[in-house]
């Protein structure tokens, strides 16, 4: 039986230009014949569905919308749409190598792949393959224009961010789009991958009502969840009559149905996302968890990357207090608010280190202290000449942690004690999630506080569980 | 005696005025007391931030006023509209009649709008609102459903849904409380004007 360890991190972090955790970004694409409201509706929808299984969304905040609008002249919205689909998914698998090579075709050249003639004459055309609206879909540039806007933008960053991004490293983006929108994620994953910098780790899909041939971003969703990345129901009446034209070529196939949903009377298509898919409890589950999975993985891969950044010196946590609380559930295993009330502490593969070099003596040597649970702080021996602090979390020896931050009340400065202390009714609070936003650093002005605890933006997207 | 032609041009004329005076009858409405009709509105805390909230309904062009249609209430949205809100929403739920009020009210506010980052600054604004609604997810699909469609139900209407939405181009849409809280009802206390 996996074991499942609950850990809760408090780090006090001072202001590092270097310590960089990358914002997580969630957008909705809606699919055909949607309008604004239903569109903000179905993003609404799927806010409460990911809220419900965890705290990602309030940690790391909202769905944000990619409206995929109803492009067409004003007497059918939706015819001009689904011949855009048509399209979509007759070019599905056109690459911008076969887009160069039709090209070539026509011009009458004949480079060879790889030399440098066909780079160059792929480099100068593959612009027009990104905008051409036969391959890409009508709104397709609009969709991509709107993530630049969003994504593209320094305006989220913080200083800490900044650095990172300036070194080429990119936020996490998950995509959960709904019927067409899944075209368009496809297509967006082909670009942002080909041509941004963004890659399978940092950018995922999770599609619902798909009628793609496939999910290109589901990498993550495939090896660590062992879940195909999508979710189509075989009472799907739009994705299955897409599948008759699909069956004719040149279009290419609909990938096959996973769950089945009955058809309600409200919602006689089988389709809408929020009618059918969301509203039934089995798959609203589903798109809770494998969502939920997803952004654990962007959790893990933030946080682990800074550990390893810790690892090669480039990167310090600097504080002047951290603490590190670690819980490990009752009996099943499973509950977040279980801290063991045993006081014994899970057996953490966790070690801290100084001057960067991991040791694994010091980490063994942490005390589990408290009655409430496996509690581990790091004391000031922990911390080198420059109140750094290194800590490392084995990859796979953890299944599951919690991580938070929160700024301690200046007047916990003043405490003579060598351990900083905070007690498991303070955590409690924390793992629901309300209270475990806390701040580390900056205090944004103007910005109020709760409970004497100063908030920052800064970790924004520290807060939360994580599987490992 | 009058013959039956005169009859029947009496008959027109008098329905003619009934029909007139029903039609004053209608404008009467303006005098409706929207408190009085639905008190929960004026019990509560976000209730009189909510009519000077967004612009008001007089601030838009004539044609713009005709557009949008009859508006007889104080918080400046379509009288229909409020009815379906009022009519939806369950009395005791105060909160998503403010938001359901509110969102209506920033739907409303896009009409006519030009600038397209206006636009957008309004959609997140809705966006928000619709949030903040939080009705049972069915329930608030079946009410937006009929809201959105409320908001196609004239050509005219249409078009100017149609031209808000391309008018929306290369933004993203993303709610905006107006505050930066990682707690949802905090967001909403705080969006919405209600302290509950």
């Amino acid at each position: 039986m996996i074991k499942k360890l609950f850990i809760s991190i408090c780090l006090l972090f001072s202001i590092s230009s270097s310590f960089a955790l990358q914002k997580i970004f969630i957008f909705h694409i809606n699919g055909v014949n949607t309008n604004q409201q239903q569109a903000n509706d179905n993003v609404t929808a799927l806010q409460n569905t990911i809220a419900a299984q965890s705290n990602m969304i309030s940690n790391n905040g909202q769905v944000d919308l990619l409206y995929n609008k109803k492009d067409g002249p004003g007497f059918c919205d939706l015819c001009t749409q689904l011949s855009d689909v048509f399209g979509q998914k007759k070019y599905e698998n056109i690459t911008v190598d076969d887009y160069v090579k039709a090209y070539m075709a026509a011009n009458k050249l004949d480079y060879k792949p790889g030399t440098p003639e066909y780079i160059a004459l792929k480099d100068s055309i593959k612009a027009k393959y990104y905008a051409d609206p036969t391959f890409m879909g009508n709104n397709f540039t609009d969709i991509l224009n709107r993530f630049h806007n969003k994504v593209g933008t320094t305006a989220y960053l913080t200083e800490y961010l900044k650095a990172a991004s300036s070194n080429g490293s990119k936020p996490f983006v998950l995509l959960i789009p709904h019927s067409q929108g899944n075209l368009y994620a496809n297509s967006l994953y082909k670009k942002l991958t080909a041509e941004e910098g963004y890659n399978q780790s940092n950018l995922s899909i999770y599609g619902i009502a798909s009628p793609a041939a496939s999910n290109l971003g589901d990498y993550i969703s495939k090896t660590s969840y062992n879940n195909p990345g999508y979710i189509t129901s075989s009472n799907d009446g739009v994705i299955n009559g897409l599948r008759v034209f699909a069956a004719l070529p040149p279009q290419q196939a609909v990938a096959a149905a996973n769950i089945t949903i009955p058809v309600n009377a409200g919602e006689l298509t089988g389709h809408s996302l929020i009618g059918t898919y969301l509203a039934n409890p089995a798959a609203r589950q589903q798109i809770a968890t494998n969502t939920y999975n997803i952004l654990h993985y962007f959790w893990l891969s933030n946080i682990y990357s800074n550990f390893e950044q810790t690892k090669t010196g480039g990167a310090r946590i600097l504080s002047p207090g951290i603490t590190f609380v670690a819980t490990q559930a009752g009996a099943s295993g499973l509950s977040i608010n279980g801290l063991m009330a045993n006081g014994n502490c899970p057996n953490l593969p966790y070690f801290v280190a100084k001057d960067g070099t991991y040791d694994p003596e010091i980490g063994a040597g942490r005390q589990c202290v408290g009655s409430n649970g496996g509690t581990y702080q790091f004391r000031a021996r922990d911390y080198d000449n420059n109140n750094t602090i290194r800590i490392k979390i084995n990859r796979g020896s953890i299944t599951q942690m919690l991580l938070t931050c929160r700024r301690i009340q200046d007047n916990w400065f003043g405490y003579s004690s060598e351990w900083q202390t905070i007690s498991s009714s303070y955590w409690g609070s924390a793992i629901g999630g309300y209270n475990s936003d806390q701040g580390c650093s900056k205090v944004r002005p103007g910005f109020p506080t709760a409970g004497g605890y100063n908030r920052s933006d800064v970790f924004k997207g520290v807060v939360g569980e994580l599987h490992i | 005696m009058f013959k039956r032609r005169y009859w029947v041009i009496i008959v027109l004329i008098l329905g003619g005025g009934a029909a007139f005076l029903a039609y004053n009858s209608g404008s009467n409405e303006k005098a409706v007391d929207w408190q009085k009709k639905y008190p929960q509105l004026s019990n509560n805390a976000g209730y009189g931030k909510l009519a000077a909230s967004v612009p008001a309904y007089q601030a838009k062009t004539a044609s713009q006023q005709e557009l949008i249609g009859k508006v007889s209430n104080e918080f400046g949205i379509r009288d229909d509209v409020l009815k379906l809100i009022l009519n939806t929403i369950p009395e005791s739920n105060v909160r998503a009649t403010i938001a359901a009020i509110k969102m209506a009210q920033y739907y409303q506010q896009q009409i006519g709008v030009t600038d397209d980052k206006e636009m957008n600054v309004i959609s997140n604004k809705a966006l928000a609102a619709n949030y903040c609604l939080n009705l049972p997810m069915l329930e608030q699909h079946a009410f937006i459903n009929k809201y959105a469609d409320m908001l196609r139900d004239t050509p005219a209407r249409k078009a100017e849904q149609n031209r808000i939405e391309n008018l929306l181009s290369n933004h993203v849409i993303s709610a905006d409380y107006g505050i930066q809280s990682y707690d949802p009802k905090e967001q909403c206390d705080h969006f919405l004007g209600v302290n509950s």
